[in-house]
């Protein structure tokens, strides 16, 4: 069924089927569902490079937007979402995207033991790193599995996983066909026993299809003897296992996975060329192997969190030619802090899937109820120990219960430039950001919040003064203002990039409206990160759950 | 045995049974050019763009290895080549028609981004640079469904040029056929961001550089069908800038089928001819 061309076809099925399961049980189901509509006005300022793409120049307008609808009865669940991109930003920061559709559909049945899904599913094995199909709005990144997956449930503690199907791109999918295998368990030593095992394993292979290995066969034809590939294998297969081990306070995961040699893109490795030059970046056939451990203690007043991660080679796509955010099977999980804050935030460091050597240590110290100590430390080498990332990240939070919260603390970062953003000749950009947030409740109703961040730095757009202030009356109304100034520039002339908004939510439903001046800057979610644009203009935003 | 036993060893052979077999690998063989089929690269690029150099340096590399088969334009448009964003070099080296073939060739994901015989491939129609050789690879084995020459008329002194193409269909065809025109001038020295450089190189050599088009952006329809054997004479003209040298312009002519209803826009065949010997 080609629901791409008609979608209304599959959604009148689908409805069809459901209603005949009421009817056949006489039972009354449970609907669900969600939106988000996300509408922007864009306003050209060339000062701030809010410029040059179609939305600035000719459209003036863009929207994206989501709406989910699930049906549940009788152990049936039936679910369709329909996206729309009308002159968007989010395939492509500088370019705009239109299309609009049915962007999801799928059933599932629970049969005693078996749970069987059919349609556009997300899922994942372990913590990712060999397979996670998932939605990262922000990013455009949509990897659906469009398939069938069975689950059985061996018994109450050990469950095996099977599915097959092909990654979901935009609104068709990937030509290669994936296939997965998983078995979850959990093992504890008994009733008074502290301890237990949550271990689990996983397989997932890909196989491309006779046109992309066509056209992968002829660019590596195309290839100079001393790169030349000699065959080149249609299935590669990545393996994991893993473990968590929790004893008392103490709780340890470890995965290690493995993928089969497949051809991949090296964009660091040297190529040359029929004219003798050389380029950087060609096809190599190569394994890859990943290790990712995560070691934590959470006392009463104390914790410490160790993270380690080893990436060699461990690109794993739906077609051999798509890059960037594009085809992922699998997810990388970041080593870095995830910071909130617009100053401390403004520098991401993107999962590196080639070669990446990192580790995190995060450590929480509340030696009264009122107050708390965090210090973070995050380092990120490639596998031949140059530099990516490195970030110092303390934090101190101090509470008057129903009064007030003040949170400060200081930030210093090395961040690879020419690496994470891809911009040639810059230098590393160090800085040294402390940030205060305060907030105070007026009374049960209202509160007031104040946001001061300074980053100090001589490189990239220079140094920052970023305020905010936040205005709130629960349960409907935020009213923020802000202002990001541009104190010490180096690239452009002193500038100010201010922000107002109105947030309204009354019962499931939120409103959200700003005028908005954002700085050109890497915007990451969950790891995965993109050079956005600036942006100068209106953002509208509807959410709602029913 | 027990069947709880026997549940644990079919689990444990299935991944064996599902995952175990081996295949047989495709063999990769070098490329060896011919035919008469002529494929038409446009690459999107701009002088901001610090990973295009790369591209070129691919285009040079595609050249060598298809120098009868491939004619390639390079085209400044989009985000990458404004000079109002990207303030290098003193050419602004972009173009009305470029801009049009920017978007008509859209969505952009990326630069360098090149477009194949303005055909998709795995529903992609702007390419990376590292899959321009697979899919030039693909279209190469192909026979072309007409064939055409080019030919020229150049006035040195009031630069005027009129460029005929006289061909005829290889297979019957139908659709909105078009016929494109467009003048390259190569050898264009001018600032370029280049990242494996280490930042501008200001007296960068560009090549293949889109000045002018004689017909519009997405060419001049000239049929709906051609029979077998059926053959066609189009002339276009048209003025060569006096800022630019004559000795290092190229004309690049290529036929198109245009099929609205499909949203497809497959160039047939390409030619390339200097306009000056």
């Amino acid at each position: 069924m080609t629901c791409y061309a008609r979608p209304g076809r599959c959604v009148f099925i689908l409805f069809a089927i459901l209603l005949g399961i009421q009817t056949a049980h006489s039972q009354e189901g449970t609907f669900s569902g969600s939106l988000v509509a996300n509408g922007n006005f864009y306003q050209k300022d060339e000062k701030i490079g809010a410029a040059n793409t179609p939305q600035y120049e000719k459209q003036l307008y863009g929207a994206d937007a989501w709406l989910n609808l699930s049906y549940s009865i009788s152990g049936y669940e039936l679910g369709v979402r329909f996206d729309l991109f009308n002159n968007s930003q989010l395939l492509n920061p500088n370019d705009s995207y239109t299309d609009q559709g049915l962007g999801r559909w799928y059933i599932k049945k629970r049969i005693q033991k078996l749970h069987i899904s059919a349609g556009y599913l997300y899922d994942q094995i372990g913590s990712g790193v060999i397979f996670r199909a998932y939605e990262e709005r922000p990013l455009l990144i949509d990897n659906a599995l469009f398939g069938v997956r069975l689950v059985y449930d061996i018994n109450e503690d050990w469950q095996v996983k099977a599915f097959t199907g092909k990654q979901k791109r935009l609104f068709e999918t990937y030509d290669s066909v994936l296939k997965g295998l998983s078995l979850d368990g959990y093992v504890t030593g008994g009733e008074d026993a502290n301890w237990n095992i949550v271990p689990g394993f996983g397989i997932v292979g890909k196989t491309l299809s006779e046109g992309q290995m066509d056209a992968l066969a002829n660019n590596l034809s195309s290839y100079t003897p001393e790169d030349f590939i000699n065959e080149v294998p249609y299935n590669s297969y990545a393996f994991t296992v893993y473990n968590t081990l929790n004893i008392g306070n103490f709780s340890w995961y470890v995965e290690g996975a493995y993928k089969t040699e497949e051809v991949i893109f090296d964009l660091f490795a040297e190529r040359t060329l029929w004219t003798g030059e050389t380029n950087i970046g060609k096809y190599v056939l190569s394994p890859g192997s990943l290790i990712y451990s995560s070691l934590s203690y959470a006392g009463s007043d104390f914790g410490i969190l160790f993270d380690y991660k080893r990436t060699d080679k461990f690109n794993f796509r739906a077609d051999p030619f798509v890059t960037l955010n594009r085809g992922m099977i699998n997810f990388l999980p970041p080593m870095n802090r995830l910071n909130t804050y617009r100053l401390t935030a403004r520098y991401n460091p993107a999962t590196q899937e080639l070669g990446e050597q990192a580790v995190q240590v995060d450590l929480r110290y509340s030696p009264k109820k009122n107050l708390s100590f965090l210090v973070n430390f995050s380092n990120i080498t490639d596998l031949n120990g140059k530099q990516l990332y490195r970030e110092y990240f303390t934090e101190v939070t101090l509470k008057k219960p129903r009064k007030w919260t003040l949170v400060g603390g200081i930030q210093r970062q090395e961040y690879n430039q020419e690496i994470f953003e891809g911009k040639s000749g810059v230098p590393i950009v160090y800085t040294f950001t402390p940030y205060v947030d305060y907030l105070y409740k007026i009374d049960r109703k209202k509160s007031f919040r104040v946001e001061m961040q300074y980053m100090d730095t001589d490189e990239d757009f220079g140094s920052w003064l970023f305020a905010l202030v936040e205005f709130g009356i629960a349960p409907h109304w935020i009213f923020e203002i802000s202002d990001m100034y541009n104190v010490d520039p180096t690239k452009t002339g002193k500038l100010h990039y201010p922000t107002a908004g109105v947030v309204y939510t009354t019962g499931s439903n939120r409103f959200a409206i700003r005028y908005v001046k954002q700085v050109e800057g890497v915007v990451c979610s969950g790891g995965i990160c993109r050079l956005e644009p600036a942006f100068s203009g209106v953002r509208l935003n509807v959410s709602s759950n029913f | 045995m027990k069947i709880r036993t026997l549940k644990y060893i079919i689990l444990a052979i299935v991944p064996i049974l599902l995952f175990g077999c081996r295949e047989e690998r495709r063999v990769i063989s070098p490329i060896v050019p011919g035919g008469d089929r002529i494929i038409l690269l446009e690459e999107f690029t701009g002088k901001g763009c610090s990973n295009c150099p790369k591209g070129s340096r691919e285009i040079e590399n595609l050249l060598s290895l298809y120098p009868e088969n491939l004619v390639v334009v390079s085209i400044h448009a989009g985000f990458f080549a404004n000079p109002d964003f990207f303030k290098i070099g003193e050419h602004d080296l972009r173009t009305e028609e470029g801009e049009a073939l920017f978007d008509y060739l859209g969505p952009n994901s990326g630069y360098p981004a090149g477009v194949v015989d303005r055909t998709y491939f795995n529903g992609e129609l702007q390419l990376t640079a590292s899959a321009w050789a697979g899919y030039i690879g693909n279209e190469i084995e192909e026979d072309p469904l007409v064939e055409f020459q080019i030919s020229r008329d150049y006035n040195g002194q009031d630069r005027t040029i009129r460029v005929s193409l006289n061909g005829r269909a290889k297979a019957s065809v139908s659709g909105d056929l078009r016929a494109s025109v467009m003048i390259l001038e190569n050898g264009i020295v001018d600032a370029q961001d280049d990242f494996e450089a280490g930042g501008v190189v200001e007296d960068y050599v560009h090549k293949h550089v889109l000045r002018d088009m004689l017909t519009k952006f997405d060419g001049e329809s000239f049929a709906t069908d051609l029979l077998v054997g059926e053959a066609f004479d189009l002339e276009f003209s048209g003025t060569i800038d006096p800022d630019w040298n004559d000795s290092r312009i190229d004309i690049v002519a290529f036929i198109t089928n245009v099929k609205s209803g499909e949203g497809t826009f497959e160039v047939l065949q390409a030619g390339q001819l200097h306009l000056v010997d």
